[in-house]
């Protein structure tokens, strides 16, 4: 190939998995060639903007990948920084009873307490994570608060990455403060400065022991120019490694099984989502809800007995009256109360399973073949009906529950909600569920005749392949993930020179 | 189905979705531009998806009420969308269900829409 470039090391992908790696090879070895290949444009603080149209570009697919049968769309960013650019910086550590099974179950026995405990300290250090104070609760979060303890629902407050922080709301459309501690306030401007290169709009095509082929497509308009002309290049390297996210590092292995020699049945398998419903009740007044930070609070209480938390969240317009469930008169009615709103997110546990996939088909393409399990669905039934009752403790008025055909239930209707909300109403076709916390299909594990990458991340059957971001977990990690992707990028980092 | 068939057609589905629609040509020509926005950046050009649907739509409406989808009334409309809202073919409710999407972000994405809902804003 004409254009060629060589380098140490190749990382795809510029999100919360590459980005970390990548800050601590290049503080470790400090002559490292590194360039990291990010397929969505360069954007930083100042291309942001709180246009929710304009915002969508942030996103793949305009902000929902969507399930073959259509059930779920997956949120998942195409941009520098990856999904650090738009999350909402919600800090959890890996929970101990999931890190128990990753290490009796997987082998994953580097996730030792110690370890975990150790390095977590030091990445939350240098994110800012912190709790914020209870001053800066909005109406939404302090409604929330007080409808769980009429209910005796324990409420713990949410740790968050940031650093002077505006309360601009807008967390999901970019940082345009630049608060929020992800990879493009954090590590990318620390690896520019120690040479590393970047090279935004840039699509693999294929990647092969040492090689990677890519095509580089020209920077949309408002984000920053490439730094290399348009076309087909190979970069070279001593080690690849793949951080480009669930929805596309399993793509990536995949169409290249054959270049790589790859057999394994497991690549793109057992996939997690943490499927999400976004549900709202209408208060009595407007109240502040997407004004202030937006999520401040969440209830981990159900977790382990019916498998889901509950967080605090408010949205904007367009993606609320996507959430709220109907269409016509009654829903359009419905929205002139958006100021009135308050919302909460469930989030299932759902388990992994082998039918559970990310595959490509015959053009190439990805499909995300992913059905919601019935213990998801009963833990969601739970988690609305739970949310419901919260909504009319904090003192709605009403409640709008996706899946249900009473559109909206009302507090006459309190006594009647577990009937109200049942499997007979949950048409998971009419139900708008998301994801933003897709995990697995390159698990990590000792045992390769159920895993894809070994418990240092490299590509079973390879020499130079690596993996690093959420696609590594065995299973889901049932917290939101970006910590333990920085957890497991360290320890990748770490042990891929050793000897 | 030609572009300016299936601008109509998404349009007039639009309407049923958000009834403030009818007669309001100003708010449907920006809808419709978010709307193709958002068509736009699909991945795989799966824009022919939604064309594919809104063609379904044209067909059933023919099937259901032996005439063109832009021939309905709006009230014939309005109950020949909750009809196929109620089909028991899977694909077919959770294409509606997301074309419903797309029409709901690219209206209450419009700063006017914004604007007007947002005015009572606690700060």
């Amino acid at each position: 190939m004409k254009n060629s470039l060589d380098f140490d090391v190749i990382i795809i992908g510029s999100g919360v998995g590459g980005s970390t790696v990548a800050d601590y090879l290049t503080n470790e070895h400090k002559n490292l060639k590194v360039a990291i290949l990010e397929s969505g444009p360069h954007r930083t603080k100042e291309n942001f903007t709180s246009n929710e149209i304009a915002s969508t570009a942030l996103y793949y697919n305009s902000g929902a990948v969507l399930s073959k049968n259509l059930q779920i769309g997956i949120a998942a960013a195409n941009t520098l920084g990856g999904g650090s650019a738009v999350y909402t910086g919600v800090s959890f550590r890996p929970p101990k009873s999931v890190l128990n099974a990753w290490r009796y179950d997987f082998g994953l026995n580097f996730l030792s307490d110690d370890y975990v405990s150790t390095s977590l300290d030091v990445i939350e250090a240098d994110l800012s994570v912190h709790e914020l104070p209870s001053d800066w609760d909005n109406q939404n979060n302090q409604l929330f608060q007080a409808g769980a303890e009429r209910l005796g629902i324990p409420v713990k407050r949410l740790k968050i990455n940031t650093k002077n922080c505006q309360q601009l709301g807008l967390c999901n459309f970019g940082c345009q403060s630049g608060a929020k501690q992800g990879a493009l306030e954090v590590q990318i401007p620390r690896l520019l400065k120690r040479g590393v290169q970047l090279f935004c709009n840039t699509e693999v095509v294929l990647v092969a022991e040492n090689i990677v082929n890519v095509t580089v497509k020209e920077a949309p308009q408002n984000t920053v120019k490439n730094n290399i002309d348009s076309g087909n290049y190979q970069f070279k390297a001593k080690k690849i490694i793949i951080a480009a996210g669930v929805l596309n590092t399993p793509v990536i292995l995949l169409k290249s099984t054959k270049a790589l020699g790859l057999k394994n049945k497991n690549i793109g398998r057992y996939i997690a989502l943490h499927p999400v419903f976004n549900i709202n009740g209408v208060f009595t007044e407007n109240i502040s809800n997407n004004t202030g930070f937006p999520k401040t609070v969440y209830s981990d209480h159900y977790s382990d007995s019916h498998g889901f938390f509950l967080e605090t969240s408010f949205y904007s317009l367009g993606i609320t009256a996507k959430n709220n469930c109907g269409y016509g008169e009654l829903h359009q009615e419905v929205m002139k109360d958006y100021k009135k709103m308050m919302s909460i997110l469930i989030l299932a546990h759902d388990k992994v399973e082998f039918k559970n996939r990310i595959c490509i088909n015959k053009k190439g393409e990805r499909v995300l073949d992913y059905t919601i399990s019935d213990d998801s669905k009963i833990a969601l039934i739970k988690a609305l009906q739970v949310s419901a009752k919260l909504f009319f403790a904090a003192g709605c008025e009403s409640v709008l529950i996706p899946g249900s055909c009473e559109l909206p239930i009302l507090k006459t209707d309190v006594g009647e909600i577990d009937a109200l909300i049942s499997e007979n109403y949950l048409n998971l076709n009419k139900t708008p569920l998301s994801s933003a916390h897709p995990q697995g299909g390159s698990r990590m594990g000792i045992d390769e005749s159920n895993s894809v990458c070994d418990i240092y991340g490299k590509v079973y059957g390879t020499k130079s392949i690596y993996v690093c971001d959420a696609s590594l977990f065995p299973t889901s990690v049932k917290v939101n993930p970006y910590e333990t992707i920085m957890l497991l990028a360290k320890w990748i980092a770490e042990n891929m020179f050793k000897k | 189905m030609s572009d300016k068939i299936f601008k109509n057609n998404v349009l007039l589905f639009a309407e049923v979705i958000i009834p403030d629609l009818q007669d309001n040509k100003l708010i449907q020509e920006a809808l419709f531009k978010n709307f193709s926005q958002l068509l736009n950046q699909l991945e795989y050009q799966a824009d022919s998806k939604v064309k594919m649907l809104v063609k379904v739509i044209e067909f059933l409406s023919v099937v259901y009420h032996f005439k063109a989808f832009n021939k309905l009334t709006y009230s014939k409309r309005k109950v020949f969308i909750n009809r196929l809202f109620q089909l028991p073919v899977a694909k077919i409710v959770a294409g509606l269900t997301g074309l419903r999407s797309l029409v709901l972000i690219s209206y209450y994405g419009l700063e006017e829409v914004v604007s007007k809902i947002n005015s009572n804003s606690v700060k």
